[in-house]
Formats: structure tokens, sequence, C-alpha cells
């Protein structure tokens, strides 16, 4: 009975349970889905980080090279993120090249990382002008249920905290790079950005981290990046219904606590993981 | 199934790439001990009741565990035979293997030999002691500490059998902290000292460290570090090579720089040579061009008129490239045959030992038994040089025998040319069929019956390995059919068993002058293998069909039964030819294979194909005393050379045939032609008795040879092909798929393609040809290795080192026997110049096929030399290549460990020289 | 400087395991929501994650429909950190796409296609890690996939690898094993009738020991298959509890 009327008029449905300051899942209207992570598991990557937010399934590695620095650039290292939406995660996606959603999160993945500061390119610097680190960040969703920008900003930082890296130093004379395997070093991770993403259902009412359903009946999204002390980082917003002063600042203040809550779940995870 | 495995990964940083690696441990590795009731094993190796040596400082029943370092350097001590239960690690095995390979290939075969007792314990993957490097912790600290917890884990799991473990170390690091875990630790010299039923073990201890200045004064320099050196040679500062020591002059040396054939790097003086040892690796600095020098042998004289500036410059001529070693890449020791020094004071422990190698420096060694070994034949091994030392430490290995002895200097012949000798092991044995052996109906079936044959086998007097026989039919169609019949070994040596292993360690039987070291075992060698007469017998048979011309037809192959009519000598074979009233099926047979051999020569030669000599001999041996009583050139007959026809025919036949079945993986043998350059000697010698001499190809080269003959000195033809001979290259056996076609060719014989077949009982090429025949022909299956080229072309290459080997043996055993025979003789002797050198004659005795330097040095004054002709002229008295001249022949004495023999000339006469003051005083040195 | 000895004279490989022992494999089946069926499979380091959609009316070219059986469309790719070295691109080169080929020749042969005609199958691979047997673990984590999805099969199919190192057969081998030149031979078979579905051999091997490596690969499919047999009934008891568990 339910689940037909669900599928006729999904729209109505949701309406009838939000009235009620419910969500069909059972969820309140801020309420975020469990999150769960594990760091480490991929032991070819030089970090590794897997999140679960609910059913979204998102894992990060992170392979580190060296390479020639840009000659804009020449003592700053490289950081390449790139999301990939394959056709196992949902039925959504079809086999073949990137699609637009894929470049979008990929894009916003660059911004985070740029507008936030969260790696000071030249740790990453071997020798100016000649070498430098290139770490490339790719994020599998591996189970799309809505909502995978959160879980890939929770995987990359996770995975990023987890890089653990060969000292590697040029020997002049000789003109080669000498790697000394048992000095290894983590990032310098200077700020761990946190996004939340909120929907805009029926221009007005606004709720938080929203599953694949809800964001196909959403009319609007808005993602925040706060990073420490509750500062915001990037705000995006795409179009879709506006959204008024006043609501944004509710969604500010709760972003600032899942931030704080995402955070210390990255920390106690991290704790756990011996390297 | 895996169960109950804890899992853990071990991540290894390469370069940048991450390498991730799995490393199970597991719970069903027991402890391998008959003590122990707990671990539910089968197949102990350990001793219930170990009967150790009783120790002085450790008298309970115990297993000794060696480290690596007492693994790697004290061999000599755990090889002994009283030396058992063993603990033999894989920490150690594999550090061992990593570091040396002959180290590791002797403690695999003490693990092997089931006496000894020596278990390998599998300590990295038992889950009890296995232990993870740690931050910061060398990969040498992170081994020492998986050893002290194996020593550990043993002592604690064997606690109630009354057994102990003590664990060997000589690292005084290593030991406190064995001590401070509770393991019981002794260096080796502590534990070998208090063993005390067993003082000469004491001897064989090897000394790494110094334990004070040896020589006063010597302070040679620092060997740079291995990265040094890596970071050198990728720069070009310093230079990889081969370390060969001067034969003549124990402070100069050459290195062979790698990878550049024509470089050499001279080297002068104890400092420069740096404690390098013959054959090592080592890497060098070029010096400055203005420190360079010459070698000492290239003396310079005064020459009359000539001016100190003009000496100068010609010494600048001489000056070659000159350097220094700066490391030692790779060490080459072996262990050396040699004497002690005679020593002065009775009750001294350290000794000088004299190799017989001149090429290898003079060792110090310890030995408190001195006195026995003056005038024995010893072994002794190298264990280190450290820089204050003048020379290499070493220890006493074992002792031969006397010097002189024939058994002695027969075993340091065989030593000394690295040929396996010792008796067959009770494995190989047992691989030999039961006697009676009998033919089975089954043989049968599978083989082609031609008892009915007349075959003969005709080879020198006392042959028992008969490889080959022959046969000859006239066909009805006016052709004939000749075949050749070769001992079918491979139905005897099976792939993959013990005495194939030993066969191809062999690679040949070696032929002393008194004594043959088989391939395989007698059984076989000289019985069921060897083709004698009356008997049935297996054979690999090659039939052709030819015309009268000797042109073939067809060539058929074919896995046999034979039964000889009859084993004859060259020399029976020849007068059965000879005497026109044998008329016997035999008789008529021989003639017809003459008959076709002459035409398949001539052919032969008409392609280019050499026919070289060298000069070989025969001795008589006193049947009581097994001396050699008198010398002999062999003879050859046109027996010889009708054998050896038909071999050649059955070779390259063979050898098409294999090649065209296995393209990739066929062994066969191929000559170099060599650079003309090599003939140089040959062409000058020619050229100044008014021949042209031609060496373009091999055909020139025989044309050459044919056309120079002198009436007035028949010998001159055959002193030539002599020397032609040894401007040859060494023929090689090789893995077709490895080479280009081209590069198949035969020089000396004139054949595109060749390979041995005709004599598998002394020659394992043979035996692979054989079984890649036996496959081509689908008379036998195949097998992995035998289609494998990279492992055929490995083989093929320690073929070729054993051929060499066994060749020179044979020649040593010729030496050594010529000198016995001339021992306590002085005999005058025709001989013939073969070089002319500066300051010497080298005269060829072609009735003992010996060979010997006469020295002029003592008419340095009076001589001249003309290097262009070669001629030597001293006072009125001219010497040219090839004249004849007399010899007064003795042995020299002077020297025990190298006893030679001395030529004198007596004719022509030289003119008197009167005794000048010693030349040395005559240089002046700058 | 001595090599790796891939072999011991003790009988150990490098990783310690005997020569005819597999790398410990873990499954856990259901491990996806999108999905109608989904398994992740650890084989030793190669860990392999695999999703399958259908069935399902034919999406994309209609031209692929066939009238009288179900179509299957195959994926396989590799995470780009999966390898030592980074790949650049997780699918689209030829070995994804000969690995692509393979998977979709191996279940048409095992589903049950003639049951759903005009419709089609989607089998995602993914492989998150790789040390070796990408194959195999591929093949036996979409068998574990397929049977959640609860698409019928004739058997289950399971896959194993073997070589011959050192004059020795051995089982399951790793990626170190794999890149030691010797022969690699990959068999997939439905084990209760011995049926072959997919074998393949590279490099050389002389056909003496093919039968042992043949041998040895057999013995390996069948191990595979017990372990995956224990999984699946696990998965089940489970679930059927839990369902128990929530009617009650």
């Amino acid at each position: 009975m339910a689940a037909d009327f669900k599928t006729a008029q999904p729209v109505e449905y949701y309406r009838k349970f939000l009235e009620k300051d419910v969500r069909p899942d059972g969820r309140e209207l801020g309420e975020i889905r469990p999150t769960m992570i594990n760091i480490g598991s991929i032991s070819t990557a030089e970090g590794s980080a897997l999140v679960k937010l609910g059913n979204t399934t998102v894992l990060c590695g992170v392979k580190a090279e060296v390479t020639n620095p840009k000659s804009e650039e020449p003592d700053k290292g490289i950081i390449v993120p790139n999301v990939d939406l394959p056709a196992l995660c949902s039925p959504r996606f079809r086999p073949g090249p990137p699609s637009e959603q894929a470049q979008v999160v990929s894009q916003f993945m660059v911004e985070v990382i740029q507008n936030s500061g969260c790696i000071d390119p030249k740790d990453l610097c071997i020798k100016a002008g000649k070498h430098v680190w290139v770490l490339y960040c790719d994020l599998v969703c591996l189970d799309y249920d809505g909502n995978v920008t959160d879980a890939c900003v929770l995987a990359l930082m996770a995975a990023l905290k987890n890089v653990s890296l060969p000292k590697v130093t040029l020997n002049e004379e000789s003109g080669n790079l000498e790697t000394h395997m048992q000095e290894k070093w983590g990032l310098n991770i200077l700020c761990q950005p946190v996004a939340t993403t909120f929907a805009i259902f029926d221009d007005c009412i606004v709720f938080a981290d929203p599953t694949d359903e809800e964001e196909n009946l959403a009319t609007g999204k808005v993602t925040i990046v706060t990073t420490e002390e509750d500062k915001i980082c990037f705000v995006h917003k795409p179009g879709g219904s506006p959204l008024s002063d006043d609501k944004l600042q509710n969604c500010l203040q709760r972003s600032f606590i899942r931030a704080r809550e995402a955070r210390n779940l990255v920390e106690t995870t991290l704790v756990n993981v011996d390297r | 199934m895996l169960k109950s495995k804890i899992f853990l990964k071990k991540t290894k940083k390469g370069s940048i790439l991450k390498v991730v690696r799995e490393h199970y441990l597991r719970d069903d590795i027991y402890c391998g001990s008959e003590a122990c009731d707990e671990c539910p094993q089968k197949d102990e190796v350990l001793e219930l009741r170990p009967q150790n040596p009783s120790s002085e400082i450790f008298p309970d029943p115990h297993y000794i565990i060696p480290d690596t370092n007492v693994v790697l350097h004290q061999l000599d001590i755990l090889e002994d035979k009283c030396m058992k239960n063993a603990i033999i690690l894989q920490t150690v095995l594999d550090e061992v293997r990593h570091r040396s390979a002959p180290a590791y290939k002797r403690i695999k075969e003490a693990i092997s030999n089931p006496d000894k007792h020596f278990l390998s314990f599998v300590n990295e993957f038992h889950k009890d002691t296995y232990v993870e490097r740690q931050p910061r912790e060398t990969a040498n600290d992170r081994n020492d500490r998986a050893i002290r917890t194996a020593a550990k884990w043993f002592q604690t799991h064997l606690f109630n059998t009354g057994v102990k473990v003590i664990l060997l170390t000589n690292d005084a690091d290593n030991k406190v902290k064995a001590s401070q875990d509770g393991v019981t630790a002794f260096t080796v010299a502590e534990y070998v000292g208090s063993l005390k039923d067993n003082p000469e073990l004491l001897d064989r201890l090897a000394h790494s460290k110094p334990s004070n200045a040896f020589d006063e004064g010597v302070q040679l320099p620092e060997h740079v570090s291995i990265a040094e050196v890596q970071k050198g040679l990728k720069s070009g500062r310093y230079l990889q090579g081969s370390f060969q020591a001067s034969r003549d002059n124990c402070l100069e040396a050459v290195v062979f720089i790698q990878d550049k054939e024509d470089v050499t790097v001279f080297l002068q003086g104890n400092a420069s040579l740096n404690r390098a040892v013959h054959e090592d690796v080592v890497a060098v600095e070029m010096l400055p061009e203005k420190d360079w020098s010459y070698p000492s042998s290239l003396v310079i004289e005064d020459v009359e008129g000539e001016t100190e500036m003009d000496k100068e410059a010609r010494k600048e001529k001489l000056k070659q490239p000159t350097g220094k070693v700066v490391a030692i890449i790779k060490r080459k020791w072996r262990q050396y045959c040699g004497m002690l020094l005679p020593v002065i004071i009775k009750t001294a422990t350290r000794h000088l030992f004299v190799p017989s190698e001149r090429r290898i420096p003079k060792i110090r060694i310890e030995t408190r038994q001195a006195h026995i070994l003056q005038g024995q034949r010893v072994i002794v091994a190298i264990d280190s040089w450290p820089k204050n030392s003048r020379y290499p430490l070493g220890h006493f290995v074992r002792k031969l025998g006397t010097i002189g002895d024939k058994e002695t200097e027969n075993e340091v012949l065989l030593l000394e040319h690295d040929i396996p000798h010792v008796p067959f092991s009770t494995a190989v044995l047992n691989c030999l069929p039961k006697l009676p052996w009998l033919i089975t109906e089954e043989d049968v079936k599978k083989r082609t019956d031609l008892r009915h044959l007349h075959i003969c086998s005709v080879d020198p007097p006392g042959c028992t390995d008969i490889d080959d026989a022959l046969h000859y039919k006239p066909l009805d169609n006016g052709n004939v059919e000749v075949g050749v019949h070769i001992a079918d070994v491979t139905h005897f040596i099976r792939p993959g068993t013990a005495i194939d292993e030993e066969a191809r360690k062999r690679g040949t039987t070696v032929y002393l002058i008194d004594k043959r070291i088989d391939m395989v075992p007698e059984l076989l060698s000289s019985n069921l293998c060897s083709l004698r007469s009356n008997v049935d017998r297996f054979a690999f048979t090659v039939i052709w069909e030819m015309t009268k011309e000797a042109e073939i037809i067809s060539t058929r192959f074919m896995k046999s039964i034979i039964n000889s009519k009859a084993s004859l000598t060259y020399a029976e074979a020849q007068m059965k030819i000879d005497d026109s009233k044998q008329q016997d099926e035999l008789a008529q047979s021989l003639r017809g294979l003459n008959t076709l051999a002459k035409i398949l020569k001539q052919g032969r030669t008409d392609k280019g194909s050499l026919s070289l000599a060298s000069p070989e001999v025969r001795f008589h041996i006193d049947s009581e005393t097994a001396d050699p009583i008198d010398v002999v050139s062999k003879e050859l007959m046109e027996t010889n050379s009708m054998v050896e026809e038909f071999m050649l025919l059955a070779n390259v036949s063979v050898a098409k045939k294999i090649y065209e079945e296995f393209p990739d993986c066929a062994v066969l043998r191929r000559h170099p032609s060599p650079p003309p350059s090599n003939f140089k000697p040959v062409i000058n010698v020619a050229e100044a008795r008014g021949f042209d001499f031609c060496v373009d190809s091999s055909k020139d080269l025989a044309n050459s040879l044919a056309s120079a003959q002198l009436t007035e000195n028949p010998y001159f033809n055959t002193m030539l092909r002599i020397l032609a001979t040894r401007c040859m290259m060494q023929a090689l056996y090789f893995c077709s798929g490895m080479l280009p076609y081209a590069e198949f060719h035969h020089y000396g014989l004139a054949a595109p393609i060749y390979t041995h077949f005709t004599s598998p009982i002394r020659r394992y090429p043979d035996v692979l040809v054989h079984r890649l025949l036996a496959v081509a022909i689908q008379a036998d299956a195949s097998f992995p290795e035998l289609l494998d080229k990279k492992k055929t072309q490995a083989l093929c290459n320690h073929l070729n080192y054993r051929h060499k080997m066994a060749q020179y043996a044979g020649r040593a055993s010729v030496a050594l026997h010529t000198l016995l025979f001339f021992k306590n003789k002085v005999l005058i002797e025709d001989g013939y110049v073969m070089f002319v050198r500066k300051n010497a004659l080298t005269v060829l005795i072609p009735k003992y096929g010996l060979e010997g330097i006469v020295k002029l040095a003592e008419y340095q004054n009076i001589m001249k030399f003309d290097d262009e002709n070669t001629v030597q002229t001293i006072g009125d008295v001219i010497i040219r290549v090839f004249d004849a001249v007399k010899v007064e022949v003795s042995v020299d004495q002077s020297n025990i460990q190298h006893q030679h023999i001395k030529f004198k000339l007596v004719s022509p006469q030289l003119p008197e020289i009167e005794e000048g003051p010693p030349l040395k005083k005559q240089k002046k040195r700058k | 400087m001595a090599g790796l000895e891939l072999l011991s004279d003790q009988g150990f490989r490098i990783d310690g395991r005997r020569p005819h022992e597999l790398r410990r494999i873990q499954c856990r089946m259901g491990v996806f929501g999108q999905a109608e069926g989904s398994a992740y499979v650890e084989q030793g380091n190669t860990k392999v994650l695999a999703a399958v959609y259908g069935p399902h009316e034919i999406r994309g070219s209609r031209g692929k429909m066939q009238p009288d059986k179900v179509l299957i469309n195959c994926q396989y790719s590799m995470a780009t950190f999966s390898t030592g070295e980074r790949k650049r691109r997780p699918r689209g080169d030829r070995k994804s796409q000969e690995m692509t080929k393979h998977l979709q020749q191996t279940f048409e042969a095992a589903v049950l296609t003639h049951l759903y005609p005009r419709s089609q199958i989607d089998i995602f691979v993914e492989v998150l890690q790789s040390d070796g047997g990408n194959y195999c673990a591929s093949v036996n984590a979409a068998t574990l996939a397929i049977i959640d999805a609860g698409i019928p099969m004739k058997d289950y199919v399971c896959a194993c690898s073997a070589s011959y190192i050192e004059d020795n057969p051995v089982v399951d081998i790793n990626y170190l094993e794999e890149s030691s030149g010797s022969a690699e031979l990959i068999m997939a078979m439905l084990p209760k009738s011995e049926q072959i579905v997919l074998l393949q051999m590279n490099s050389r091997l002389h056909e003496d020991n093919l039968s042992k490596v043949m041998d040895m690969a057999t013995q390996g499919c069948k191990d595979v298959h017990s372990i995956l047999d224990t999984a699946v009934r696990e998965h089940l008891t489970s679930s059927i509890a839990l369902q128990d568990s929530s009617v009650t």
C-alpha cells in the first residue's frame, strides 16, 4: 500500500512525511546518516580510506610519484584528485567515459583542496625546479546512495592523513634520487575541511545528507565546507531553489557541528590504525 | 588448506615503488629433533642423544646453531665429520645464499648428508620465531635478532628433553645480547678449543681478525666502500675488471676491464695490487699518465751510442696505462694446493704456505702440526687479508701426501683443474642396472635388430670404453650401405636421475697418462655400453646409403641392437686391409670403408678442412713401479683416419637432423674463425723460408700448409702445422637458439654445422645430442630441460669449461710423466726451434713431444735480436725459427714445488762467455 | 647476487605457503544496496568487489538483444591505486578489455541464460588491490554476487591459477610468482561436474608437466569451491536468522 503510493506519487509521499518533520528512512531533517571510516586498508596505496555514509561508499587511494614540477611553480608539489563513478556503484551509471557528474565532483575536490589550504604544496618539494611529489588521489564510488561529495571529501582527507612517504633526497653528485627506506614521513595536514550537503525540497524545506532518492526529488542543493574553528572555506550552491539567509544560517550551524563530529571520527579511527 | 595461520604483511619500499608481499606464518613446522615428543613429526634429523664431540666448556648433550658469519667463514670446521647435529636457520641460509654461492652449495651439501644430522629449520615461516624488522633497525641486526629468537625458541622447546642448544657466533655484540636473552653462546674459537678429542680442528679455524700487526711497517691502502665503488663506476672514475696476477712477478698484474675487450690496466707494486688475488673482480683507478709504468720483464738495456734522452724516449714508448686497485668487488678465492715453507723455529705456529699456482700469493696460516706437514702437499683456504699484512691469512684444510709422489701429484693435478674425481656415490650406483643384464622382448620390439650385420669396432690398443662400431654392405643396386653404431648410453642414463646429474657434473671422462676418471661408472663405460665383440649391445645407429663415390643418397637414424663381430685395434685393422690374402667379409668391409673414407677425406680437404698437428706421445709404463720407462710419439695409421672420417660424417648428419627438428635448442659445436692477426708467427716463419702464405680462409690456410714443404727438413711441415694449431680458437659447444646460423661454422672441419654424437660414454654433450636425436626420431619422450634454451646454453658453458679443464689436466699429466721420466737422467736430444724470443728459445723435441725453453740471458752482451724476422744472432751463431738443434735435457730440482725440465743448447755451440759482473749492476735505473 | 628463490629446498614458497596451499580467502556477500547482488572477495592481497545488476531490460543498443537468451554484460576495472605502480586508466586498456571478455565468456557458460530471453545481466568487477590472480578472484567474487542476486547457474564457477616452479606444480600464484617468467595456467571450472569453462596458459611449459599443473589447478578450484560454498551457506543462515528475528 505504502510502496504503491511511493511509486505513484513520490513527491506527495515525501511531503506527507516531511510535514511531520521526519523522513521516510526515519531520520530527522538535520540528521546525517551513520558514518563509518576504515583507514589504511589498501596496502598498495601510500594512503587509503574507505568511507561509508549510510549506504554510500567511497574508497580513496593515494599513490605518490616523483615528477618534474610545473615551470611556473618550481617548488610546489602537485595534488591530483579524481572521482570515478563506475557503473558498478549504481544502476544510474552506464559503462563508458567519465560522466558529467563525476567530472563535476572531481573539480569540486580540486577546489576544496585549494581553498582550504589543507596541504602546503611546498612540503611536497624534493628539489626545487627538478623533483617534486605528485599525489594522485583516486576516489572510487563503490555504492551510490546520494551525497557522494560529502563522502568523497571525508575519504580524501582521511586518506591524506594516512599517507606515509619514504624520505627521498637528491644526490647532487650523481644526480640520482636516493630513497631512504627506513625514514618515513606523513603529510603535514594544516586543516581538515569537512563538507556537509543539504537538499532543498519544495523550495522551503531543507534537510541534510540526502539519499539518492532524495536527491532526485530535491529542487535545490547546497554544500558547505568548513574547517577547524568553525571557519567557512567554501559554499557551493549550484542554482535550483533560492535559499533564504536564515535557512543558510541554520545550515551553517548544522555543518559546524557535523564537521566537528567527522573530525573526531577520523582522529579516533587514525589512532586505531598502527602505522 | 590453510588454517590457523596468523598473517602479516611485509611492506618493502623499492625506489619509490611500493611492494606488498604476503607472509604466512605457520604452526606446522616442527623442531626436527628425535628427542622431542611434542611435535607430531616424522623423519627427525637431529639425534636423540647428540654424540657431539665432548666439549670441556659445555659437557651436556647439545645441538649447535651457527650464525651467518660462522657458516660463511668456518665451513671447514662445520664440514668436519665430528661436527654433527647443527641447526641451520633459514635466515642464515638466505644470507649465505646472497653472499656466497660456493658457501651456499657447500652448506647445502652438508644438510643433505644424512650422517651429519644437519637440520634446516624454516624459522622465517614459523609463527613463534618470525621477527619483524623494527623501525630504524638494520637488516643485519634484524637477522641477528631472528637467529637469537630461534635459538631461544629451541632452548625453551627442548627444555624437557635435556638436550640444550648452543649459539655459535663470532660477533661479540651478538654474543652479549644472546646471553642477555638467556641463550648459551660461544665463539667458534671457544667452542672448537674446548673439544679436547679433536685438537686438529683448531688448525682449520678461519682467522678473520688479525690479532696484532703482522708485518712491521706494512700498511696497505684502505679499500673504498661498496657505495663509493658503485658511484665511481657510474661516473667513470673507477673501472671494473678481472684481476690477473703476473706469472713471473708477484708485484705485477694486469686487469682486464669488463665489457671492453682490448683494454687492460697494468698494476705494479704492493700498494697498487692492494690485496687483490688472481681472478678477483676488482675496481681500479687510473694513475695520472706521468706515473705510468711498464712490466719489469721489458728490461731496458743500454744501447751503444745512445744518449740518455733517447733511452728515456724508449722507456716512454714502453709505458702502459697503469692504475691501482681501490676495492675488491668479488673475491674468487678457492682452496689452493701447495706446500709450507720450511720452518726455522720448531715450535712456531705461524707459517707461510706457497701455492703451486704461481699467480697466487703466499698465504699465512697457523698450525701446530707444521713438522708433519713438511714435504707434504697440503690444501689451504684464504680467510681474509688485513691491510697490515703482506700476505693473506688462511687456514689449513687437509693434506694430500708427499711431494713428488705420483699419487699425490695426480691428486694435485685433479684438484688444480677442478675435476670431480671422488668415487661414485651410492645414489649414483643405485641407478645402474642389475646384473645379469638381459635384453627383454620389449627391447627387441622397440629396436631395429641389426645383429646379423658384420659390425666391427676399431680403437686404440687397450681401449675398454668402445663408443663406436662400423659396418659396410654392398647393395644390389650398386650402391653401398654404411652404418655407424654408437653406444646407446642414454638408454641407461635417464634424465633427472642421480647418475645423470653426476655425469652432467663431470661433463667428460678425463684421461691422464696412468689413470682414467670416468664420466659414468665402470659397469656402463667398460661393459654394458661398450660395444664389445660377440655380445648383444644397444646402439644408436646412423645408416647411409651411398654411391661408390661416397655421395649420400639417404640417411636413417634408429635405435638398434647389434652384435659386433670383432674389436680390432688400428694396427690389426690396418693389417687386415693390407694383407690381400684375407678375403673374409670383415676384411672386405674394412677395405670398402677405407676406400670410401679416402674419398670423403679428399672431399673434405677440397672444401678447406684443415689437417693440423699436435705432438702426441705415449708412455711405456713400467708395470711394477708404474713409472714411465719410455716415451714414443703416437703413430697415425690409415685406419685412424678411416674411423675418424665416418665419425665426422655421423656427427654432421646428426647435427643437421637435430638442428632441423630443434632449431632453438640443439646442442652443436662450433669453431670460430681465428682473426688473421693470430697467424702472424706462422706467416713470419713461412715467409722467412720463401713461401707465400695465405690465411684468408681455412681453404687458403690448408693449401698454404700443404705447399710449404722443405726437402732438407721433412719435419718443417709438421712444425708449421703445430704452430698453426696454436693460432686457432677453441671449439665450443653451444645451443643453437642463442646464435645466428652464420656463427655455427666449424672452421677446422670447414663444416657449416657440426656436433658431437659419437662418444656418449666419455662426453656429456653427446648424451644431450643422443636425447635430442631420440626425440627427433620419436624413439624417446622429450622432457622439459631438453627444450629450454637458456638452461641448455648454461649447460654448454659448463661443458666447455669441463672440456677445457680435462684437456689441461691431460697435458699436465703428460708433463708430470715427462718429468718423472727425465728424473735423474741427462740426455742429449734432437730438437727444433719453435720460437725465438728476445732472451730465450723455445725448443720442441719431437721424439717426446716435449717443449722447453733454452735461456739465453747469459749472452746478453753479445746477442743481437732482430724483432722483425725473429732471428737471434749470438756472436757468429745465427738462430732462426725451425732450425734443427741439439739440446741437453735434465730436470731442475732446485725448487721442489716447481720441478721442471731444463734445456741447454749443445749444438750449434754457443761462444764461451766470460763470467761478467751480474747483469743487474749494468742497468741504470732512474 | 642470487635472485629470488621461489621455492625453497624445504618446500616453502616465497610467502611461506607450501606448493598445494591456496592463499587465505575471505568473502562477504550482499555488501551493497544498489545492486541486485554483490560480493567482496579477498584472496591474499588481491581484493575484488563484484556487483550484479539485473536481469533487466536491454540498455544501450537494442541490437545486442538476443531472442533466446539473456545478454551478459561485463565490465572489469582496476582501481588506479591497486597496483605497485599507479595505473593510468582503470579500464578500457587492452588488458582490462581482455579480462572483460573472459568474464563474459565464463559466465555465459555457467548462467542459465535461456531463462531470461531478451534481457540483460550486468556483472561489474572492480579490483581494489592486486597481488596476482586477478581473473580468478574476479570470477570467484562474481559467482558470489550472482548467487546473491538469485540468478540461477549450473554450478558455482570457481577459478584458480597454477604454475610450475622449480620442477613443482604450485597453486594460486601471487604476483611475484606470476612475474617470475614461469608458466601461468588459469582455469575456471564447474567443480561438481569438473567441467572446464575457461582455460588459459601463458609462457612455455613442457607438455609432460601440463597434466601435473592441470591437476593442481583442478584441486585448487575444488578447494575454492568449498570455501565459497561455506560462505554462501553462512550468509544465507545469517540472513534467514535476521528475517526471523524481524518477523517475531
